[in-house]
């Protein structure tokens, strides 16, 4: 009696280890699936938002310096030369200021510069860029000059020495 | 059983909101992205057709020196008409003393501004010696600029006189001749000298041989004379400016075009 007893407890106790054995595995799949799912979310939601977010500053960088470049006016109104230092003017007839960069003499790039580059220019305002010219100057001869601002907007003249 | 499949059914619940929730946050991030790329095109476009407006009212500006002078205490004084459709504000004056090497360069700041058809007088602080020469340099907000010598070449200076013959009525869309004399003051006349012709009217032209413009430029003949024909067809009639230009002088005349029928 003891022993039958023991036998229907021992095969109940199997059979519902079994059951719960199974419900456990359901339970880890359905979260293991959860945890998939909202990995590969987070995974596609970040990698968006990484895509819109640098597009959008890309666009942005580039529109504000479209936007300002557009705006942006110069216009090269005197030009002399002492022998040493090439003096040019340039006025700034734009919206908005901007700042002298590069200037090109002759197609050679200016690398010697005494004053006027990087300075911020208003509107309506006048700057003088001083320079050793990159060549010997030729009395009589003319030469090109190109003044582009940061943006990269530029203005060219004829100088006759 | 029934505890698996219930399961089973909240598996499938709770994957798609999480899915469903990840699509919206997708989808809310490519608005906010569309969004905003074209509030920056529709600003970029808005600067680019300001500044369209502001180059085409620069192009359309027109100025030029009516008296060039000294003061008492040689201070440089500059009478500007202004010819254009545009006010001008006139923002530098360079003055530029040719007679060294290099010429010593100055720009005197002045805030002046010349309405359409108006003259304006500037008095400026740029110091004068009658017996130099100066290059005088004028610059607009705009950043038009006119130069000028100083003295104004002979026979120029104050001796020059400009005259209009022609009548102050003219008819509906008829060229009418006009004939502009350019003299000295004891009437002599001044032959091949430049001269420049302008008017005012919506729809008034000048023609000198073939062409017509609102503006019209070049020589006197050997007589002192140049001819220009102007017409005009403002179908409910229009009174307009005819200005003639030599020499740094200049002359105006009022001219009434009749209505058409009229």
């Amino acid at each position: 009696m003891r022993n039958s007893m023991l036998e229907v407890f021992r095969k109940l106790f199997r059979s519902r280890f079994v059951r719960d054995k199974h419900a456990s595995s359901e339970i880890i799949g359905s979260l293991m699936l959860l945890l998939a799912i909202s990995t590969a979310g987070v995974i596609i939601y970040s990698f968006s938002i990484n895509y819109f977010s640098s597009s959008i500053d890309a666009f942005r960088v580039e529109s504000e310096l479209d936007s300002g470049k557009i705006q942006e006016r110069l216009i090269i109104t005197a030009v002399w030369y002492d022998g040493n230092v090439m003096n040019v003017t340039i006025l700034n007839y734009g919206k908005i200021e901007w700042k002298i960069d590069q200037v090109y003499f002759d197609h050679i790039q200016v690398s010697s510069f005494v004053s006027g580059r990087g300075v911020a220019v208003g509107p309506k305002e006048l700057i003088s860029v001083k320079f050793t010219p990159p060549i010997s100057i030729v009395a009589g001869n003319t030469y090109e000059i190109i003044v582009v601002t940061e943006r990269g907007s530029k203005n060219a003249i004829y100088w006759e020495a | 059983m029934r505890f698996i499949g219930k399961l089973k059914r909240d598996k499938r619940a709770v994957g798609s909101i999480i899915g469903a929730t990840f699509i919206f946050l997708i989808l809310t991030s490519g608005i906010f992205y569309y969004v905003l790329t074209t509030a920056l095109q529709r600003k970029y476009a808005e600067k680019a057709s300001e500044m369209e407006e502001f180059d085409w009212e620069r192009s359309r500006e027109k100025i030029i020196v009516y008296r060039l002078t000294v003061t008492e205490d040689n201070k440089l004084q500059i009478t500007l008409v202004n010819l254009g459709s545009v006010q001008v504000e006139i923002i530098w004056i360079g003055v530029f003393d040719t007679s060294t090497d290099p010429p010593t360069q100055r720009y005197y700041n002045v805030q002046v501004a010349i309405p359409p058809a108006a003259n304006q007088t500037i008095t400026t602080n740029a110091f004068i010696d009658p017996y130099k020469n100066y290059e005088i340099q004028i610059i607009t907000a705009r950043g038009n600029i006119i130069e000028y010598n100083y003295p104004i070449p002979e026979p120029w200076g104050s001796r020059a006189y400009i005259t209009i013959d022609g009548p102050n009525t003219i008819d509906y869309n008829q060229w009418t001749t006009y004939t502009i004399h350019v003299t000295s003051v004891t009437g002599d006349p001044f032959p091949y000298v430049f001269v420049y012709c302008y008017v005012s009217g919506s729809t008034a032209k000048i023609k000198v041989g073939w062409g017509s413009s609102t503006f019209s430029y070049g020589l006197t003949d050997s007589n002192g004379e140049r001819t220009i024909q102007i017409k005009s067809r403002t179908q409910s009639g229009e009174y307009f400016m005819l200005y003639v230009s030599a020499g740094g002088f200049l002359l105006q005349k009022i001219i009434y075009q009749e209505p058409k029928g009229g």
